[in-house]
């Protein structure tokens, strides 16, 4: 066992450190999970996480302290393959999809993943997101044919009852990424739905939303998802999801979920507003999908990869922190337009490391 | 606030001086309604003001009483706006198209709530953008004629081999082999009567392309007697099983040629209906859904209209 170890403390930043010990094949002991908690140690969803991570790897070896305080874990093989999970009701699927996302492309087999669960969660991305933006930044790096995700069944919080179906084709290595030209926003897309509840809630959401955007840009258009019956899930809730497309694809998303005792336009002009806020902080990706793409960019060809965004959140901070750790990989960041001093823009550029998935079969 | 009071004012003035000139009794019901308005106006006091005022003593007037009534409630209303309470301004406010701001310096555009059209975008857009497939979302980036223009020799060839291939079925069946006046083939006069009149049955619809000959001589075969006819069709048979079997041989038969090499009495051989089915209606979805017309069939009461059976006489 030459490979080192690496020593974390803290419930935060859980998911992408796992994610990245399974790529780079390094051992990672995380300690002090929650220690002087009331419930201490490692919740229920953390644990259903890792069991999943096992059963889309091979070889995988997790080790949980007695307290659940501590974990230790050995990555294995991306093996991929046909897995069907049962996602506890604590967090929703998106939850669970943002890791997996992260290291399906290197996969042995094509990943074909059920999740069971709620779908629609105000503490991650939806599924209507993960689908709409998630997925569409993948295809920045290579990855596009037979990359789906099939919504099947919706569930909101608390019961729950939603079930997606997750299909990833595996890539040998990632394209270099060179995205520097945000460009202006062309379109609008939405996605609104309504599960066991007032089917007009979902037109009035839309009603309210196209009052604040119909003044920016003509091409606006918001679908209403209908789901009925045993596919809409167990609890009522309706929620509203936008994305803003520019012209060089660059793609940024807000959404809004309902929430007892509030009208349902006010949600629409909840989701409305934190659009245009995030359209506002500019950018080639928007704030929830910077680790995602700065991991890809880590994991191209060995050349140098360049993007703008605007800054960075905590979590992408300690994310380019522990991307050191694994990698050795540092990013230089500078701002993009050194003659305007107001622009928040920044530049993250750096040389891959020329990750190559050895793990594919070409069959 | 003193401004607005002595703007009340004068719209209370307005008001009465309003109803005056209809020759109402203004001043008992209307401080009544007055009264009642000056609570917090919610939905549910709306109607019940409109009864107070008939519970007074006054008769049911008629509509005008009632148009009225309305006119006053607005100008109420408009008091009652003015005086600040914002909730009720919004509840009332559905989409009514703003006016412009006092200020008379400043531009304002002005947007009417419910102008816009829901513009439907193009069905194979939508499906694009819904669909689970991630490279279908921003499919529509691709402009079709982008496309196009990659293929346009392309068509245009196949356009000109779909053109030539009905040209030369034409010119087959009409010149080529058909032609009955081409002394290379050596025709009969009877043969070559029955090409033209083939031709002729073609040219008038009543048979299709190439088999107009055919058709004149089953017409003729049908004329002869029972013996004659029943020889000439076995012998036809016995040809047909020929030319099949030296088509198998050579290796220009393909099952998907059948129709070709079968005669064309036969009628095509329609695909049995395999599996069970309902003798009557559609199930579907665990329910058997029955029309009237089935009920019919099977043989229930329908509804009779005409002759109910002949009387005996």
């Amino acid at each position: 066992m030459s490979s080192s170890l690496l020593a974390f403390s803290g419930h935060q930043h859980l998911r992408h450190r796992l994610v990245l010990s399974l790529l780079s094949g390094k051992h990672v002991k995380i300690d002090k999970i929650r220690p002087d908690d009331k419930n201490p140690g490692l919740r229920d969803y953390e644990i259903s996480l890792l069991r999943l991570l096992e059963r889309v790897t091979n070889g995988t070896v997790i080790e949980i302290s007695v307290t659940g305080t501590a974990l230790l874990l050995r990555p294995g093989v991306i093996s991929g393959g046909p897995v069907v999970h049962e996602c506890p009701l604590s967090r929703s699927v998106g939850y669970f999809l943002e890791p997996i996302i992260m290291i399906a492309p290197f996969s042995k087999k094509t990943l074909n993943l059920t999740l069971k669960g709620i779908t629609t969660d105000e503490n991650d991305l939806s599924v209507d997101l993960l689908r709409t933006v998630t997925l569409p930044h993948l295809q920045l790096f290579g990855l596009s044919d037979g990359l789906e995700l099939r919504i099947k069944k919706r569930g909101a919080t608390p019961a729950g009852g939603g079930e997606v179906q997750f299909l990833c084709p595996t890539v040998k290595q990632v394209k270099t990424l060179n995205f520097v030209d945000q460009g202006k926003i062309k379109r609008i897309r939405g996605v609104s739905h309504a599960v066991r509840v007032n089917p007009q809630f979902s037109n009035r959401m839309i009603e309210a939303a196209r009052s604040l955007l119909n003044r920016y840009i003509p091409d606006i258009y918001l679908y209403s998802d209908v789901y009925k019956g045993d596919e809409s899930g167990k609890s009522p809730g309706y929620a509203l999801s936008l994305l803003a497309e520019s012209t060089t694809g660059a793609i940024h998303c807000a959404e809004a979920i309902s929430q007892p005792g509030v009208a349902p336009e006010d949600i629409g002009l909840k989701a409305t507003r934190a659009l245009l806020s995030e359209i506002n902080r500019g950018g080639c990706v928007d704030r929830r999908h910077q680790t995602l793409v700065l991991l890809m960019m880590v994991l191209g060809s060995e050349d140098v990869g360049r993007c703008v965004m605007g800054e960075p959140t905590a979590k992408t901070v300690q994310f380019l922190r522990d991307v050191r750790s694994f990698f050795g990989t540092s990013f230089k960041v500078v701002p993009a337009d050194p003659n305007d001093p107001e622009s928040a823009q920044l530049s993250y550029s750096c040389y891959g490391t020329g990750y190559v998935n050895a793990n594919r079969t070409l069959a | 606030m003193s401004d607005q009071d002595k703007l009340l004012q004068v719209l209370e003035a307005h008001g009465e001086q309003f109803l005056q000139s209809f020759g109402l009794p203004t001043s008992g019901t209307s401080a009544k309604r007055k009264k009642n308005k000056s609570a917090p106006s919610s939905a549910h006091k709306r109607p019940k003001l409109s009864e107070d005022s008939y519970s007074s003593d006054e008769e049911w007037t008629g509509i005008q009483m009632e148009v009225t009534d309305f006119q006053e409630k607005s100008s109420e209303l408009d008091t009652d706006s003015l005086s600040g309470d914002d909730t009720d301004f919004e509840q009332e406010d559905d989409g009514v198209i703003a006016s412009s701001s006092a200020a008379p310096g400043a531009n304002t555009i002005v947007f009417s709530e419910n102008n816009y059209k829901d513009e439907p975008m193009s069905k194979g857009k939508m499906n694009s953008f819904m669909s689970s497939k991630v490279s279908k979302i921003r499919s529509d980036d691709t402009t079709p004629s982008q496309i196009q223009k990659g293929t346009p020799k392309e068509e245009q060839d196949e356009k000109t081999n779909a053109e030539n291939d009905v040209l030369l079925h034409k010119l087959v069946h009409t010149q080529l082999l058909s032609g009955s006046l081409d002394p290379n083939l050596n025709l009969t006069p009877a043969h070559r009567r029955k090409a033209l009149a083939g031709r002729l049955t073609e040219l008038a619809g009543g048979a299709k392309m190439g088999k107009g000959e055919k058709t004149v001589r089953q017409v003729e075969r049908n004329k002869a007697s029972k013996k004659v006819r029943e020889g000439l069709a076995q012998k036809q048979k016995e040809r047909d099983q020929q030319q099949l079997e030296e088509a198998k041989n050579l290796g220009n038969y393909h099952p998907t040629l059948k129709k070709l090499f079968e005669a064309s009495g036969a009628p095509a051989s329609r695909s049995r209906n395999r599996g069970l089915k309902m003798g009557v209606g559609k199930f579907e979805n665990g329910v058997l859904k029955l029309s009237k017309r089935d009920i019919a069939t099977v043989g229930g009461k329908s509804h009779s209209g005409g002759k109910r059976g002949r009387a005996r006489k």
